[in-house]
């Protein structure tokens, strides 16, 4: 198949996992035999060809990556952006795909690129690994100006949907007002070695080690971290570290940290490359992921797990649907409580307890989590999807959708700018 | 095949009386008489926007179904409705189509998958249309009534085809039961400036008599004619709210039909396409009436049509008045000008062309 990934941003330059991902779906595809070119944006800076695997053009264009848009621009860019129709339509007219394998679209115009999809008739299939449609306001003026121009706001009959899990899906629908339907899932992966024995070495002569590694910021919980690794140190206890890996407002979390007086117990340790991800979180027994509850996912904790790192994440985030509370993983309540609780349980297992745990949260990794079992659920789907298509001069159907958007895009403008 | 015609307004008091929206009419009449002569399943819709939801019969029997909106206003119009037609057809006729309206309806039914064809009706452009010839890709097909029509659709980037007319020259036939009046001249058409029948009452000889028959649509040029006909030795009176079939006796009996819009009105102000078809002269016409054109728009085309007269100036119209507003046509001559408008301008020739056009994109799909 040939085979165009779509995506807000691309690495080298990454937010999280989300962008991770496509590129791994990307070389995984192309490993598997099929051409894949990706269209994203300018958000980061070209690779120069660094990058290894796709061939990548950022001519699309993104508002914005926050989840909290101000200008009403971006706030337009949430619905539609023609520009990004019209790159997409060159991309679909010059590389001539089989199928399109978009991943995040927040911030491109997300409306309007499916229902530019679907109007041509592309096979599609939209991995949903965060709510894509985040920031769109049901009740506004804006909005029902919006749809009763482009009609309502909807994932397109013909877009195949792949949801990183029911958390995830359950947001987006609530954005949409709909109920979902037809939904695959597919959760966050870890490319591992399943030839290596799964077993972990413990030892209580290092005392209990937990590790966080997220973007360092406050929705992912790192506020939390401070205040229960304080909390039990209050109480007394020790014997225990936790070290802090990832970008983002790290000076912050520092400055936090020296305040309070617990450089002893938190260190921030820089950046970890992907692929030395597993061998670093195996070094340890715990992994504390305090995230927000709406995250869709979080593949640290299914990276943890297959690493033998016993996964505390916060209840109902898109990992936890993969987990069983109290045997490979503990669900929290996402507070100060809930966490210094179930760290605390921690401290006080015996080595044998704290290796049956780690080896329980492997156990379940190494089954669940595996990219070689998704990749190809993926791949299948874009080929069931290939495999329904009709046949279209794509030439002529990609420049009539273009025209028809650029008609209805002009309305819009028109009436938001009080003409019309 | 399922044809959807969608035009903001529809042929009625409660909407507009007017070619424009006459036309969409004649169209699905010529198209299903068509079908049936060549064996082709052909349904045919009319969509139209009202104030409120309604379906009726307008003029020759066809169903009008009226969704909520306002006519020229696309961000009123009931969206879910119209696509949900649009999403029953295999081809949408947008009539108006260069208007902000039409190009709405061209683009769901372009998003839909759907054959697209546009019309216009010198409802106006989108301030799009010019800027940027892309516009025309919501189009399969443009279809001009005239060679002038065709004009309209230079500016967008779609092929035009020219179908002439039609007219119904069943309704508007000449009758052998109505006396034809000497010296009685007609006008017809709704009471605009662009109409020019300030200018038929201008060239008026004093001893032919001229009755306008059409709905008061602008009261300033209302209180003009008015003015004018005070000033006139001739006998002229206005009739209003006439219905189709006295305005078609009106028709039969004049000695001569006149109908001279005009590019430039009696104010100075400048139309572009104050005629695209002409339809009132085709009618009378085709009811055997001798009948005078200006050349604006495509007026100069019904040139063509036998027992049809161009003019250019008032004073080239005072001299055909003159010649001909006294006499009657004969029968034979009427029966003659008839079928000289049935072969050019009829529903059969406009019927079978549109049908071949349609089919050929029906069977590219």
């Amino acid at each position: 198949m040939r085979i165009l990934v779509v995506s807000n941003v691309f690495p080298p330059g990454f937010i999280g996992g989300y962008e991770l991902a496509a590129l791994d779906v990307a070389r995984g595809l192309i490993a598997r035999g099929h051409e894949v070119h990706v269209l994203t944006s300018d958000y980061f800076l070209d690779d120069h060809g660094v990058l290894s695997g796709p061939k990548v053009s950022r001519s699309l264009r993104c508002a914005s990556l926050s989840h909290e848009v101000s200008s009403t621009d971006q706030v337009k860019h949430l619905y539609y952006s023609f520009h990004n129709v019209r790159a997409l339509g060159s991309a679909v007219r010059q590389f001539r795909p089989d199928a399109v394998l978009a991943f995040n679209l927040h911030g491109l115009g997300v409306h309007s690129i499916l229902q530019y999809l679907q109007a041509i008739g592309m096979p599609t299939v939209l991995y949903l690994m965060d709510n894509v449609f985040t920031g769109l306001d049901r009740t506004s003026g804006l909005h029902q100006q919006y749809e009763s121009l482009f009609g309502p706001l909807e994932l397109g009959r013909k877009t195949r949907l792949i949801g990183m899990s029911e958390n995830v899906i359950r947001e987006t629908f609530g954005v949409l007002g709909k109920q979902p339907e037809d939904v695959t899932y597919v959760p966050g992966w870890v490319e591992f070695d399943e030839r290596r024995p799964a077993d972990i070495a413990v030892s209580s002569s290092d005392g209990v080690r937990f590790v966080f590694s997220s973007r360092v910021a406050g929705h992912k919980g790192i506020d939390i971290i401070v205040d229960a690794v304080e909390r039990l140190t209050c109480e007394g206890l020790r014997g225990f570290t936790v070290d802090v890996y990832g970008a983002g407002q790290v000076a912050a979390f520092m400055q936090r940290v020296t305040a309070k007086n617990l450089t002893s117990f938190l260190s921030y340790k820089g950046l970890v490359s992907k692929d030395e991800m597993l061998e670093v979180l195996s070094r340890y027994d715990a992994l504390l992921f305090p995230t927000w509850e709406r995250e869709a996912f979080g593949f640290v904790a299914s990276e943890a797990a297959v690493a033998g790192c016993f996964p505390i994440l916060t209840a109902g985030i898109g990992a936890s649907e993969w987990f069983l509370d109290g045997t490979d993983c503990f669900k929290i309540s996402r507070n100060v409580d809930g966490l210094a609780s179930a760290m605390r349980q921690v401290l006080h297992w015996s080595d044998d307890e704290r290796r049956n745990r780690r080896l329980a949260a492997m156990h379940t990794g190494r089954r669940s989590f595996s990219f070689e079992r998704w990749l190809p659920v993926i791949e299948g789907l874009c080929l069931e999807e290939v495999r329904k298509a009709s046949p279209r001069d794509l030439g002529a159907v990609t420049r009539g959708a273009e025209a028809a958007l650029l008609v209805l895009s002009s309305l819009f403008n028109e009436r938001a700018q009080g003409r019309g | 095949m399922r044809v959807l015609h969608v035009s903001p307004t529809y042929y009625s008091s409660a909407s507009v009386i007017g070619g424009g929206e006459k036309y969409p009419t004649y169209m699905i009449r010529a198209l299903g008489d068509a079908a049936r002569r060549s064996g082709v399943a052909v349904e045919n819709g009319l969509l139209a926007i009202g104030e409120t939801e309604a379906s009726f019969k307008v003029a020759g029997g066809v169903t009008c179904e009226v969704i909520p909106g306002r006519p020229w206003d696309p961000h009123s119009v009931a969206l879910g409705a119209l696509r949900a037609r649009i999403g029953e057809a295999d081809v949408v006729v947008v009539h108006q189509g260069l208007c902000a309206f039409g190009l709405f309806v061209a683009s769901h039914a372009r998003l839909a998958g759907r054959i697209v064809i546009g019309m216009d009706h010198g409802g106006g452009e989108h301030p799009l249309v010019g800027r940027s010839t892309e516009v025309g890709h919501v189009f399969d097909l443009c279809l001009a009534q005239s060679q002038f029509a065709a004009l309209s659709f230079v500016d967008v980037d779609a092929p035009v085809s020219v179908c002439r007319g039609p007219v119904d020259t069943d309704y508007y036939a000449p009758s052998r039961e109505v006396e034809r009046v000497p010296g009685l001249v007609v006008s017809v058409g709704r009471l605009l400036p662009h109409k020019g029948f300030d200018r038929v009452i201008r060239a008026l000889p004093a001893n032919l008599r001229l009755v306008i028959a059409g709905n008061r649509s602008n009261p300033e040029y209302f209180d003009h004619l008015h003015g004018l006909i005070r000033e006139s030795q001739a006998q002229i009176a206005i009739q209003e709210g006439l219905p189709d079939d006295e305005v078609r006796t009106l028709m039969r009996q004049a000695s001569v039909v006149v109908h001279a819009s005009t590019h430039l009105d009696y104010r100075g102000t400048y139309y572009a396409k104050p005629e695209l078809l002409g339809l009132v002269p085709l009618e009378a016409l085709s009811c055997g009436t001798p009948t005078l054109v200006s050349t604006a728009g495509s007026l100069g085309e019904l040139g063509s049509v036998t027992g049809c007269s161009t003019f250019s100036t008032d004073g080239q119209l005072a001299e055909l008045l003159g010649s001909r507003g006294g006499s009657a046509v004969s029968v034979d001559r009427a029966d003659e000008i008839h079928r000289s408008v049935a072969s050019l301008y009829g529903m059969g020739q406009f019927g079978d062309g549109l049908l071949n056009v349609l089919l050929t994109f029906e069977r590219a799909r």
